[in-house]
């Protein structure tokens, strides 16, 4: 899957799990960016994500993300 | 002095939550693979912040739209009878509460909307929250209730409280229940009204919080997830 189409469908990921008409998400996102991206909603995010890209993550991996562009990272290298 | 005094107190209280995540890495990096593993997803329906609090020590999602709110006991018990009815009820904003909460209106149920200063979020949070138990009801999943003898509790709602139809939940009570095997005892607190706020810290350098003398990892977490 190339990393533009991991971002199109990473973008409903969020607008779903965000209610939001859009998004738009980049690299260098982080969850100041996306209002209501918390703590809390975080962990409902990955598990969404997971579901979405038929995909699991190690808790190893979703720790060390500093930003979307890691976590894109991360999904690419599932070599979906 | 008390000017150092109070310096260590709020560099105590900006830094514990990050030291207590890091303390909690290990547990909560094996709930999140054993939850990956199993595909369960776990419920909370927690009466106020504890839930919310728990599951964030743990990194794990709560599945819910109760968490960060509270309710009277009667109220957070009719929720908790009859979750897929109110769940599926259009929140009805209702002005702010007399703790400057926000209230939103499900039927009967009076929700005092926690943590948000705008209304709009706060009812977009609820609405999040029905979205998200209402999917994780079509997959595996145990639901877990979390109450404490707060918010006007009253010796006969125990009985509600134990005819909950959920294998997982426990209530904190400041004087013990003898007769109510999920009600956990907070010794020491026999001469107050009920318990006090359970997200709490045991006391200033500690790093456990009142709750945490229940033992969730091991009585819910890894029976449900292992």
């Amino acid at each position: 899957m190339e990393r533009k189409e991991i971002y199109l469908k990473l973008s409903e990921v969020f607008c779903d799990v965000f209610d939001l008409d859009e998004v738009d998400l980049n690299d260098s996102t982080t969850q100041k960016d996306v209002e209501d991206w918390d703590s809390i909603s975080h962990v409902y995010l990955i598990t969404e994500i997971q579901n979405a890209f038929g995909i699991k993550f190690a808790s190893s991996e979703i720790y060390q993300w500093k930003n979307v562009g890691e976590m894109v990272d991360s999904i690419a290298s599932k070599g979906l | 002095m008390m000017g150092t005094l109070r310096r260590i107190r709020n560099y105590l209280k900006t830094q514990k939550e990050s030291w207590r995540h890091a303390g909690l890495l290990k547990q909560s990096s094996a709930l999140f693979d054993l939850m990956n593993a199993k595909g369960v997803s776990i419920i909370i329906l927690s009466s106020d912040c504890t839930g919310g609090r728990l599951m964030n020590d743990y990194r794990l999602p709560v599945h819910t739209p109760t968490v960060n709110n509270h309710y009277s006991a009667s109220d957070f018990l009719k929720l908790c009878e009859a979750p897929e009815k109110y769940f599926n009820m259009e929140m009805q904003l209702g002005g702010k509460g007399a703790d400057g909460n926000y209230i939103g209106k499900l039927g009967d149920v009076t929700v005092h909307l926690g943590h948000e200063s705008d209304p709009a979020k706060a009812i977009r949070r609820w609405n999040r929250g029905c979205k998200q138990f209402k999917r994780a009801l079509h997959g595996p999943h145990e639901i877990g209730v979390i109450m404490n003898d707060r918010n006007g509790f009253s010796d006969g709602d125990m009985a509600r409280f134990e005819a909950l139809p959920y294998h997982y939940k426990v209530i904190f009570t400041h004087k013990p229940y003898p007769d109510a095997p999920h009600a956990f005892y907070m010794k020491g607190e026999d001469h107050l009204p009920y318990v006090k706020i359970m997200t709490g810290f045991e006391h200033l350098f500690s790093l456990k919080r009142r709750y945490d003398r229940y033992d969730f990892f091991h009585h819910w977490f890894m029976k449900i997830l292992s």
